[in-house]
């Protein structure tokens, strides 16, 4: 049971340590760390429960404040790892809203297999319940767009990167090439302008 | 227990992981691991280690094995400079936490000089928000009311010159941008970037076929100005 000065809980802190340090992006999902942590708290709970059984059979108070110790850095450790999960599924939630329903190529890389498949099903359920709340209409609200009040119809945009053919509502096709600068209506080309492709000027 | 201001806050943890200064009142048997210095297995009485928080936390105040000592930064000497010039303290440099660390040791400290000096500095941290102030004099707390002043200054600011209802590209794609290009930077410069299609585009769009005939009015008129377009919409939607 000599371990070195390295305290119970540090991996655990360097978990959201290392997510706090990028605070706008996602990093990759520290497999390695939170296995590690996960076996701290299994060694942990081991020897607590080692020694719970030699108190109630020998009612040996003296590790008391040991046993003690070890349930507040197991509880500590849960909180931790409990956290980080927190803390990224928020920020994944947040993609769904700033990307669309579909996650840039190198963001999908640093998130691990159930968090991919929770982004999948949050998307579904927004997407579920956009359909529900426009059900009165008999369309589908999308609640993505607007984040803003919209003060005019038609926006004046910059394209950003070549983008390709962009077909709008009416029917019209518009090949958006970059450098090109085009008059579009607002509403169906603010998703555009949010992920980048195009700059709103004036 | 509770946790403040709720389980999963990552800030929390933060200020948790701070390490206290305590002393040993009993002899802890198989506890020696906690002091660094030591070469027993036991903790002997009289030594002083450094626990965090989120152990002393779990104890109760008055426990037989530790006493907590009350960090320097909240000692006298300190409270006096405050109180003779509050704006005039480095709080960020003395801890990245203050308040909130004050706030968990509270109960340690037997003046209650703490207490005073937390509500004391809350006003003062308030009626600077605004100002711009180097980095390191503000604590936690206070950077993030001196954020908060400054963004809404600036909200203020573009809603009177009514520059506020342009679409921005959202933060968290202009951050993703940024690291890309600086990827594709360090790679080959030749290289060509592929670029991404922004697939499944059409469901959001389906929605308005139905305001699209009104919209081809008003294409006609793209030169005018926002308050025709919007008055003759206003007309046609009659």
């Amino acid at each position: 049971m000599s371990r070195s000065n390295k305290l119970f809980g540090d991996k655990a802190f360097d978990l959201l340590k290392e997510l706090e340090r990028s605070s706008q992006t996602i990093p990759a999902f520290d497999d390695d760390g939170v296995r590690q942590v996960l076996e701290e708290i299994k060694a942990i709970f081991e020897e607590n429960v080692a020694q719970a059984s030699t108190y109630n059979a020998s009612g040996d108070r003296s590790l008391w404040p040991l046993l003690n110790f070890r349930h507040a850095a197991l509880q500590r450790n849960k909180r931790c790892l409990l956290a980080y999960l927190y803390e990224r599924c928020k920020r994944i939630k947040a993609l769904r809203w700033e990307f669309g329903p579909i996650i840039p190529g190198d963001i999908k890389q640093s998130l691990c297999e159930p968090e991919v498949h929770f982004f999948n099903n949050y998307s579904k359920s927004l997407a579920a319940y956009m359909c529900s709340a426009g059900y009165n209409q008999g369309l589908p609200i999308d609640l993505t767009n607007n984040l803003r009040p919209p003060k005019s119809l038609y926006i004046e945009v910059r394209c950003m990167e070549d983008y390709g053919k962009f077909e709008l509502d009416d029917g019209e096709v518009i090949h958006l090439k970059k450098n090109s600068q085009h008059y579009l209506p607002r509403a169906q080309v603010e998703s555009l302008v949010r992920q980048g492709i195009l700059h709103h000027i004036a | 227990m509770n946790y403040f201001p709720n389980y999963y806050s990552i800030e929390d943890i933060f200020v948790t992981q701070e390490k206290v200064e305590c002393r040993v009142n009993t002899k802890l048997q198989r506890m020696g691991f906690l002091d660094s210095g030591a070469d027993t297995d036991d903790l002997e009485p009289g030594r002083t280690v450094n626990l965090p928080l989120w152990y002393i936390k779990e104890l109760k105040v008055n426990n037989a094995y530790f006493t907590v000592s009350v960090p320097e930064i909240y000692r006298n000497v300190h409270k006096a400079v405050c109180e003779a010039e509050t704006t005039h303290i480095e709080l960020g440099r003395l801890h990245p936490y203050f308040y909130e660390f004050g706030r968990y040791l509270t109960p340690y400290d037997r003046n209650h000089t703490l207490r005073q000096r937390v509500r004391h500095l809350l006003d003062i941290s308030k009626s600077d928000g605004q100002a711009a102030k180097a980095e390191h004099r503000l604590d936690n707390i206070e950077a993030k009311l001196h954020e908060a002043g400054v963004r809404t200054n600036s909200q203020y600011i573009e809603w009177l010159q009514m520059t506020g209802n342009k679409i921005r590209t959202s933060v968290l794609v202009e951050e993703h941008q940024k690291k890309r290009r600086r990827a594709d930077r360090s790679d080959d410069e030749g290289e060509t970037r592929h670029t991404k299609k922004v697939a499944s585009m059409s469901s959001p769009l389906a929605m308005y076929t139905r305001e699209s005939f009104s919209r081809m009015v008003l294409r006609m008129l793209r030169s005018e100005t926002n308050g025709v377009e919007n008055s003759i919409m206003n007309i046609s939607r009659k």
